[in-house]
Formats: C-alpha cells, sequence, structure tokens
C-alpha cells in the first residue's frame, strides 16, 4: 500500500463519527445508517481518483452517501417493502432525560420531513457545512438548497410545537 | 426595516455578509419581536444538531472500521441484509402489527401489564417464558394456513445461530392499546421470549411510518436480525419444523 492509500484511509477511519451521524440524520435509523456508511467507504476506496482535490473528503462521503440513500430509498419504494424507522424506546448517549425527550422528538419530526428536506438539514443543521459545500454536495443551486432548507425548518418547528402541545411541554 | 425568515435563518447559519448581520444586530436592541423569531430560529437549529449529537459517542462497529481500512471481510454483506427483510416478507406473506415507536419491553424489565392480563407469558429466573394461547401458537400455528383474525398471528419462523426455532408472533388486544409484537424462541419445552414490543397507535393513526409489507415494530426486527442464521424458513420449511415439535 502506498503512502498516500494509508493516508487516505486513515482519515475515513477519523471521519468514521460524523458519516455516522449524518447516517443517522438522513435515514433515522441505525442500522441502515450504518449499512450505508460502509457501503459508502466501499465506494470511497474503489473510486478514490474520483475524488476532486479541491473538495473536503468529508463532503465527498455525504456525496456518496446521500446518493446512495436516494438509489436505496427508490428501489424500497419499487419493491415495497419494510422500512424501519427508529424505535421510540432506543436513547442515544447519556444525555438527560429532558435532553433525550427533546431529541428523540426532532428525530420523530425529521423522520416526517421528505427525504430532500432532511437531507439538506442533516448537511447544514447537523453537520454544519456551510450553504456552498451543501449546495456543491448535492449539485444543486445555492438558493434551491436555502428554500429546501427554509420549508424543512418551518416543517420541523410546526411538528415540535404540535408535539409540545400533545406532551404539554416546552419545544425548542 | 423587517427581515423575512430565510434572513434569519441565515443569521443563525452564520452565512449572512457583516452588513446584514450587522443590520439585525442593531434592529435586536429596539425590536422584541424580531428577538423571539431569532431566538426560535437558534433554539431550533441547536436542538437539531443535539437530537444527533451522541451518534458520536457511540462505540464504533468494527464491521465500519475494517471497511474504512479496506479490510471488510465481505463487501457483498450489506446488499444481502438489505433484501433479507424484502425475502421474508414474501415468504411469510403476513402483515404483522403496525410499526411506530415501539417500547421496547425485554426479559429485563418488566412485562407489560396487557401480557399480565392475558396471561401469554410468565417470567421465571431467567426471564420470559410464553403460556396459554401464545405458547400453542407458536407451538401449532403456520403462517401459511393462520386465520386473518387469530388472536396471535405467527410472523417469520428461522433458525438462530444458536441453532434454536426462532418465531415472530403478534398479539390482538383491545384497539386503544395497539398491537403487540415480539420473538420468541425454543429451548428444550420452553418457547422463550427473546423481545416484545408495543407499537404506537397514534403514531400509526397519523400514518407516518405505515409503509406497505410486513410491519413489525424494529425492536423486534432487530432482534430478528441479530439472532438469524441464513434465510427465515419458507412455508414447507415451517411445516416440517412444526411437525418436528421444533426440535431440530
Amino acid at each position: 500500500m502506498t503512502q498516500a492509500e494509508q493516508q487516505f484511509r486513515a482519515e475515513l477511519v477519523s471521519l468514521l463519527p460524523r458519516l455516522r451521524r449524518f447516517g443517522r440524520a438522513i435515514t433515522g435509523h441505525r442500522q441502515d445508517a450504518d449499512d450505508l456508511v460502509q457501503m459508502a467507504l466501499e465506494r470511497a476506496l474503489t473510486r478514490r481518483e474520483q475524488w476532486g482535490a479541491g473538495t473536503r473528503l468529508a463532503s465527498w462521503l455525504f456525496r456518496i452517501m446521500q446518493n446512495l440513500w436516494i438509489d436505496e430509498l427508490r428501489a424500497r419504494s419499487r419493491r415495497d417493502r419494510v422500512f424501519a424507522p427508529e424505535e421510540a424506546g432506543e436513547h442515544v448517549g447519556d444525555a438527560s432525560a429532558e435532553r433525550q425527550i427533546d431529541s428523540l422528538a426532532v428525530r420523530k419530526a425529521m423522520e416526517r420531513l421528505n427525504d430532500d428536506q432532511r437531507i439538506a438539514v442533516g448537511l447544514v443543521l447537523v453537520e454544519g457545512l456551510p450553504y456552498k459545500e451543501a449546495a456543491a454536495v448535492l449539485d444543486i443551486p445555492i438558493g434551491t438548497l436555502t428554500s429546501r432548507l427554509a420549508r424543512a425548518r418551518e416543517q420541523l418547528q410546526l411538528l415540535l410545537d404540535d408535539f409540545g402541545r400533545a406532551k404539554g411541554m416546552e419545544t425548542p | 426595516m423587517t427581515f423575512t425568515d430565510d434572513v434569519l435563518m441565515a443569521y443563525v447559519d452564520r452565512e449572512l455578509d457583516a452588513q446584514t448581520r450587522a443590520a439585525i444586530d442593531a434592529a435586536l436592541a429596539q425590536d422584541p419581536g424580531l428577538a423571539a423569531r431569532l431566538e426560535r430560529q437558534r433554539k431550533l437549529r441547536l436542538a437539531v444538531h443535539a437530537a444527533y449529537e451522541p451518534v458520536l459517542a457511540e462505540p464504533m462497529p468494527q464491521r465500519l472500521l475494517d471497511a474504512a481500512r479496506g479490510a471488510a471481510a465481505a463487501p457483498a454483506r450489506v446488499a444481502r441484509r438489505w433484501s433479507w427483510f424484502e425475502w421474508s416478507a414474501m415468504a411469510a406473506s403476513v402483515v404483522v402489527g403496525v410499526l411506530a415507536g415501539g417500547v421496547l419491553l425485554n426479559e429485563s424489565r418488566r412485562v407489560p401489564p396487557v401480557a399480565e392480563t392475558t396471561a401469554d407469558f410468565v417470567a421465571d429466573r431467567t426471564g420470559m417464558l410464553a403460556r396459554g394461547a401464545l405458547a400453542h401458537a407458536l407451538a401449532e400455528q403456520l403462517a401459511s394456513t393462520q386465520a386473518a383474525e387469530a388472536p396471535v398471528r405467527v410472523g417469520l419462523s428461522f433458525v438462530s445461530a444458536a441453532g434454536e426455532y426462532c418465531r415472530t408472533f403478534t398479539l390482538a388486544q383491545d384497539s386503544a392499546a395497539g398491537r403487540l409484537g415480539g420473538l420468541a424462541c425454543r429451548t428444550g419445552e420452553e418457547w422463550r421470549v427473546q423481545v416484545v414490543a408495543q407499537d404506537d397507535r397514534r403514531g400509526a393513526a397519523t400514518g407516518a411510518y405505515r409503509m406497505a409489507g410486513i410491519e413489525m415494530p424494529s425492536p423486534v426486527l432487530r432482534a430478528v436480525e441479530d439472532r438469524i442464521q441464513g434465510a427465515a424458513l419458507d412455508a414447507e420449511a415451517e411445516r416440517a419444523a412444526q411437525r418436528r415439535g421444533w426440535v431440530r
């Protein structure tokens, strides 16, 4: 293995936690997210020469992941098959109970967004990409990205307000 | 001066040019309404970010480390897992439960009240055992021939990595409570209940998670995934196993 290859793999390893987080945000499901990460890694390793020097490695991986996920969703709807959302009983990490409930509400609300909106939120709000980079990942104009983000946020806010009213608790 | 939500959004995303940003900062002091709108945007951004932050601290699965290092044992594994539900859904051709935010109740926690009233489970020192109608259905009922309105419906049957027969099931309950789904494996003379999860009727009513095909609370699907060896039994294999009394 060349030194460049070793370096590339080491960078992939260091990106793993973020790739899983992005996967969780766009799939809403742990197994799907990890499967998605695994497939993206395999693709990245076999197509390393396609990684443009001007692109951050994380952004390139996000791009691969979102392409794979859109393909998978299309295949799923064609096959008319099971879609398993993250179970409500599952809590990640050890945040306080209140935080967990808020987080659960957010994740449930995210599942209600359409795929384009959820991916845009995943890139910008979850992963913190600048608009320009997120738009490049999705290969769309910045204006399209920001309008997806705006609609997604309105939707999220409405859903969280609803959840809040239903549970009688304060929401973001 | 008024600012649109899009501008406020860009403000909290730190995407505004310095001039607009300064204009908002100046207006904030005089405009409590603007401050409240901005605070709402900021809170939403923080809440979304915080909801996924804990994923970073989760233990990393070895298979992902292997994949990142180009040392994955079987690259095809992912595709196989993704097609598994499809195949078994066809094999079972049964709709079990309605999945939504399921509440996981496994043997380490309390037995759900509904199970106590129907006496479908008993707990012993080591976990939960099937009794009554549930035990009977697990032993006798075939997914291919059971009645649609049966009180217990059997879903998938498969052989676990431990070499036992395991079967998923759902229990009808009064409509307010939704359905219970679970997984039981044959150990000796007993059907040992591995996991029971209840669906969330309110979530189901919105149709948010409801998709066509086989539907089971996801904790049950995960329990199946953790245990299954090979593919689920088809109708013929299920019948054969039932005739042998689920002994391999």
